[in-house]
């Protein structure tokens, strides 16, 4: 423990420097706009140093001020998590000052000016007598308070620069405040210099990392979550700073029987009505069930579409139930094995079958949409926009226009003063992103387009959805048909306008060329693999018409040979090759060559066998009785020794051994 | 299954938040806890700019770190430890540190580390924390502070870190240190270790230097009421040569004729003078009273506290024998027999509190051993005062035989809980002059009852 910390005898920290505490508060009261709730608490706390009056406040009191401190935050929380869910823990971590300020009051103005560690810990308040002093001593309360309320200020978010400024006079207090008596002062300049230098040169780093992250995590999320589509919710990259990147990856494929596409072909996933901080929103998704029709697959989606276009399209499933994506106007989807198929009334199409690419057939008309009717939520505009919207709705005389002509100009309004851009270069608060977008940026992707064109249609009193899915309008010569890859996601908007729904995309049309100028050169090459994979996985489906399926049949014969020879033949061959080298270094290394086998031999056809398990001296034994004239011993041992010792014999020995074994062999015959 | 996990996950953050405790001063730790909250709150740099206040917190606890990597200087310890400690009382001792190099120091913050090995799981489940049932319920349930404090027995004392001061070039200086014995045995020291702090007061760096050592702690004491046994003198065969130095006792008894091997020294020169033939001075036989002091040492299913808690009643008792003049036998079977003699110039008081300070308790079930024990010495001993774990039928068996023999007994139950034995409830209200119960971990309060209930 260093000197400074050491001024109230059991106290764990030194309390705070005079004015700090104010300070912090006041800017934290700035940052958050509690400026006058700041400036009263700061009065109240920072008054104690000029009187001498204070409270007897017992341990057990305190306990109680803790326990009702603890009450009201758990109370904030759950109101907090209740009206916003999750999006409150910054509205929580903002109000922390706030929360925790009754306990630092009670401390600042009693007796004692600190308290026990057991009235913040409920395991702590039954002091136990033989654990440690520095569990029972006292805390004092202000520096943590501090350190709350410095990053509860950050919550603010306000003013980045000048923030940033803040927080270094405000840690250098503390840390000056905290320092050890004996520091030079120089030593400590320094290194705080250094500090902040490099917190300094380490934001810009920070904001790469989270730019890296991000992207990471959302080619990662595109590659496996992707495709199922969440028709209640989207979340947009609306504010992500930085270069969207997308993956080649193609998602869906679209055969439009020969027929050539003059425009995108939009296939639609869900539409959403209500916006809030980058996240599109529609709860009033109820899907129904759609019975196929008695002669099979096939169901009517609705019966009112009039049309008879016809395009097949193949998607690829994760999940057993997902959501599909499909043309606008879809009339009916015919061609598929599905166990079930609902249809919400706001366009989403859900589908359960196995997992894996399934295909079907759309019959559309893309000019007859027949959503759910507009109802309140096709209105809404966030209030933070409001606004702006109204203001910048009246500036282009929207409302003297008829509906249609108020789609017009919003359409030119977009077209003649925006620009595509798959960059965002600079920082804004939260919730003004769009508001930049629209009145200084005007640079965007199709989400920003979207968005934006949705809420001013809202201002002009037209009923709009936020619709995503994709655009598709790129033509594989290799497969034949048209192909959406995951940087075609798209989104767009429908309006309803004259008693009818119509699809507005204000996206400028060179988004797609502009989002395929970043594909990557080994594209083709992921494209044919694509394909066969695609192939591969759909060979069992009902494909009549594609006559290309034999060919995978005899791809696959080679590839059968192979692994049938891998298995079966290959691994005999190299077993049997292994054994037989085992073999070789088995016969040389025991010893086996020795001469005195022969002996062995001729000596048990002449008298008694050697019985299995027997030892050869042991044996010798029972012979010499037979046989007193052999002297066998010495031969043993020397077969022994070759056998047997590591050493082996040296070449005398061997010759001595062969010569002892011929002569016995002689003696014999 | 869970509970291993638990466990190991346990000793993880045993370990990790003993070496932040360490590592990190106070400030530092206030510190340390703002870049972990800033950190998650800061984590989307979007939402908030607690980043900054990260970064910044960062860095300067990584420059902490980095100006006291390197920690020049050369030391030399030595400990001043006392004979002996007691459990639960503070001992002060001396560390002696002498700077070797021609550096000077401002405060340093110096430990004294003792060896700990953590415990295993098997260990953690038998052992049982008498103060458990004063935590409140998660804590009981999930078991963290019991481990902590059984870590902190096994290892036998806290020792709080000092500052030593400034300590100038070639300079030697003395720091007291407080040790608190927690359990009795052998304190054993590992290492003394040096602190530097950072000039922002926030991390230290530490030059450990290892140094064995190992201190002999008492068990606890408790004032214990007198106990008048009232037994009688009993013939010591051998004499004094067993209570004292080797020899004759020093009572002339009568004169007799001497016989060959008789000792010069006893030779009554006057009568030899009058009768021409030599005589001796005869000494009496030695008689005095001698009190056994009986150890259960067998605690079978209950917690080693109570073991513990007897082997304190015993030291208690043992150092409470202020009859100068009688002899104390101390007896308790762990796989021997042992019988240990203190009193009128043999073993002192202390050798015995030595022996207690190291036994341990046994694996199996003795009482019948001790039992036969007991009854052989019932000729030369005056009275037994017993100290038993559980008061079950073989024990009352044993206590009523040693009575029947005559002998004055006086028995000490230690228990969980004074209501109930471990068979059935101790029903001996009609001996109350000397069949005590006393409660595990409140000894104190038994004891006072007792005390008012004699008085």
């Amino acid at each position: 423990m260093n000197a400074a910390i050491k001024i109230s005898g059991n106290v764990l920290l030194p309390p705070a420097p005079p004015f700090l505490t104010g300070s912090i508060l006041m800017v934290w009261g700035w940052q958050c706009d509690f400026i006058f709730y700041a400036l009263a608490m700061a009065i109240l706390l920072e008054s104690a140093r000029f009187f001498h009056w204070r409270i007897p406040i017992t341990d057990r009191e305190f306990n109680h001020i803790s326990d009702l401190s603890s009450v009201i935050f758990m109370l904030a929380v759950v109101y907090i998590f209740a009206t916003r869910s999750y999006h409150g823990i910054f509205t929580i971590l903002s109000l922390l000052p706030l929360l925790l300020f009754l306990l630092i009051l009670a401390q600042t103005w009693s007796v004692q000016g600190y308290i026990k560690a057991g009235a913040l810990f409920i395991s702590m308040r039954r002091s136990i007598p033989d654990e440690p002093d520095s569990i029972n001593s006292g805390i004092d309360l202000s520096f943590p308070y501090l350190i709350i309320c410095l990053i509860s200020a950050s919550a603010g978010n306000q003013q980045e620069n000048l923030f940033f400024v803040f927080v270094i006079i405000l840690i250098t207090w503390i840390l000056w405040s905290l320092r050890p008596q004996h520091t030079r002062k120089f030593v400590w300049f320094s290194l705080l210099l250094i500090s902040v230098a490099s917190a300094y040169a380490g934001q810009a780093g920070l904001h790469r990392l989270q730019n890296l992250t991000e992207a990471t995590f959302l080619q990662w999320f595109e590659q496996y979550m992707w495709r199922s589509r969440d028709p209640n919710r989207t979340t947009t990259a609306i504010g992500s700073l930085g270069k969207l990147k997308l993956s080649d990856r193609i998602m869906v494929r679209v055969d439009t029987h020969g027929e050539k596409l003059n425009s995108p072909l939009y296939l639609r996933e869900a539409s959403y009505t209500n916006y809030g901080y980058g996240v599109w929103t529609n709860f009033q998704n109820t899907f129904q069930l759609i019975d196929p029709v008695p002669t099979g697959r096939h169901w009517i989606i609705n019966e009112n579409i009039t049309g008879d276009k016809r395009i097949t399209i193949s998607f690829h499933l994760d999940e057993e139930k997902a959501i599909i994506p499909v043309p606008m106007g879809l009339g009916s989807i015919s061609k598929v094995n599905a166990i079930e198929i609902e249809h919400s009334p706001y366009g989403a199409l859900s589908m359960e079958l196995n997992p894996g690419w399934v295909k079907y057939d759309a019959i559309f008309n893309d000019s007859q949409l027949d959503d759910a009717l507009p109802g309140k939520d096709e209105l809404e505009i966030p209030p933070v926009y409001r606004q702006e919207l109204l203001e910048l709705a009246e500036q282009m005389d929207l409302e003297s226009q008829s509906p249609a002509q108020r789609v017009e100009t919003v359409k030119r309004f977009f077209a003649d003063n925006f620009e595509y851009s798959l960059t965002q270069t600079e920082r804004y608060p939260r919730g003004k992103y769009l508001s930049k977008f629209i009145f200084e940026t005007r640079k965007g992707h199709c989400e920003y387009f979207a968005t934006a064109t949705t809420l001013l249609l809202r201002a002009a009193q037209v009923p709009t959805r936020y619709v995503v899915g994709y655009a598709v309008d790129e033509y594989s010569p290799l497969e034949g048909q048209y192909i959406g890859r995951a940087r075609h996601v798209h989104s767009w908007v429908v309006a309803y306008v004259d008693n009818q729904w119509q699809t507005i995309d204000t996206t400028p049309p060179i988004w797609s060329p502009l989002e395929a100028m970043d594909r990557s050169f080994i594209e083709p090459l992921v494209d044919l693999w694509s394909w066969i994979s695609y192939k591969l996985s759909t060979w069992d489906s009902d494909d009549a018409e594609s006559d290309t399926t034999s060919i995978f049949y005899w791809l696959l014969v080679p590839l059968l040979l192979y692994f049938l020879w891998r298995m079966f033949i290959r691994d005999r061959l190299q077993n049997t090759q292994k054994r037989k080298k085992e073999k070789q270094i088995l016969v040389h290394r025991a010893g086996m060559d020795s001469a005195f086998y022969k002996l062995l031999s001729a000596l048990e056809a002449r008298y008694v066998p050697r019985k299995p398990g027997e030892t050869l001296t042991a044996w010798l034994v029972k012979l010499e009785k037979n046989n007193p004239g052999a002297d066998l011993h010495e031969l043993v041992w020397l077969h022994y020794r070759y056998r047997f010792d590591p050493e082996g014999l040296d070449k005398n020995e061997k010759q001595l051994l062969e010569n002892k074994v011929k002569e016995q062999l002689t003696a014999l015959h | 299954m869970i509970r291993k996990l638990l466990f190991r996950n346990f000793l993880n953050v045993y370990r990790v938040s003993q070496w932040i405790r360490g590592h990190f001063t106070h400030a530092g730790i206030l510190i340390l806890t703002g870049l972990v909250a800033s950190a998650i709150f800061g984590l989307n740099i979007r939402q908030t700019l607690a980043y900054q206040i990260f970064l910044l917190l960062l860095s300067v606890l990584l420059l902490s770190f980095i100006s006291v990597l390197v920690f020049r200087g050369k030391f030399r310890f030595k400990r001043l430890l006392p004979e002996y400690g007691t459990v639960g009382e503070k001992v002060e001792y001396v560390i002696q540190i002498d700077n070797l190099s021609s550096l000077k120091f401002h405060t340093l913050t110096l430990v004294d580390e003792l060896e700990s090995s953590l415990p295993s799981l098997a260990h953690f489940r038998k052992a049982t924390d008498i103060h458990d049932k004063q935590r409140n319920f998660f804590d009981r349930i999930v078991g963290y502070p019991r481990l902590v404090s059984l870590i902190r027995k096994n290892r036998g004392g806290l020792i709080q870190p000092v500052e030593t001061g400034m300590i100038a070039e070639k300079d030697m200086v003395r720091k007291r240190i407080s040790l608190i014995p927690t359990r009795r045995g052998y304190v054993r020291f590992a290492s003394i270790a040096l602190g530097k702090c950072d000039p922002f007061g926030l991390f230290r760096r530490y030059k450990k230097n290892e140094l064995k050592d190992s201190l002999l702690i008492l068990p606890k004491l408790y004032d214990i009421p007198p106990i008048n046994l009232g037994g009688k003198r009993k013939y010591q065969q051998g004499g004094v040569n067993l209570a004292s130095s080797v020899g004759d006792s020093e009572e002339f008894f009568s004169l007799r004729d001497y016989r060959p091997g008789d000792p010069i020294r006893t030779i009554h020169w006057r009568s030899y003078a009058k009768k021409g033939t030599p005589v001796v001075k005869e000494f009496h036989d030695e008689y005095f009273s001698r009190l056994g002091l009986v150890l259960d040492t067998w605690t079978g299913n209950n917690p080693d506290i109570i073991f513990e808690e007897a082997v304190s009643i015993a030291a208690s008792i043992a150092i409470s024998n202020t009859q100068q003049d009688s002899l104390m036998d101390l007896m308790f079977i762990n796989d021997q027999v042992y019988r240990f003699t203190s009193g009128r110039g043999l073993a002192g008081v202390n050798n015995m509190l030595e022996i207690l300070a190291c036994v341990e308790s046994a694996t199996e079930e003795n009482i019948n051993e001790l039992e036969t024990v007991l009854l052989n010495h019932v000729a030369d001993t005056s009275g037994f005062i017993c100290i038993l774990l559980h008061w079950d039928e073989k024990r009352r068996n044993m206590i009523e035989k040693l009575r029947y023999a005559g002998m004055p007994v006086f028995v000490y139950v230690i228990s969980m809980n004074t209501g109930t034995g471990n068979s059935g409830t101790f029903t001996s209200s009609e001996h109350a002059d000397y069949f005590h119960v006393l409660q595990a971990g409140d000894i104190e309060h038994s004891l006072q009852d007792i005390n008012r209930m004699m008085s």
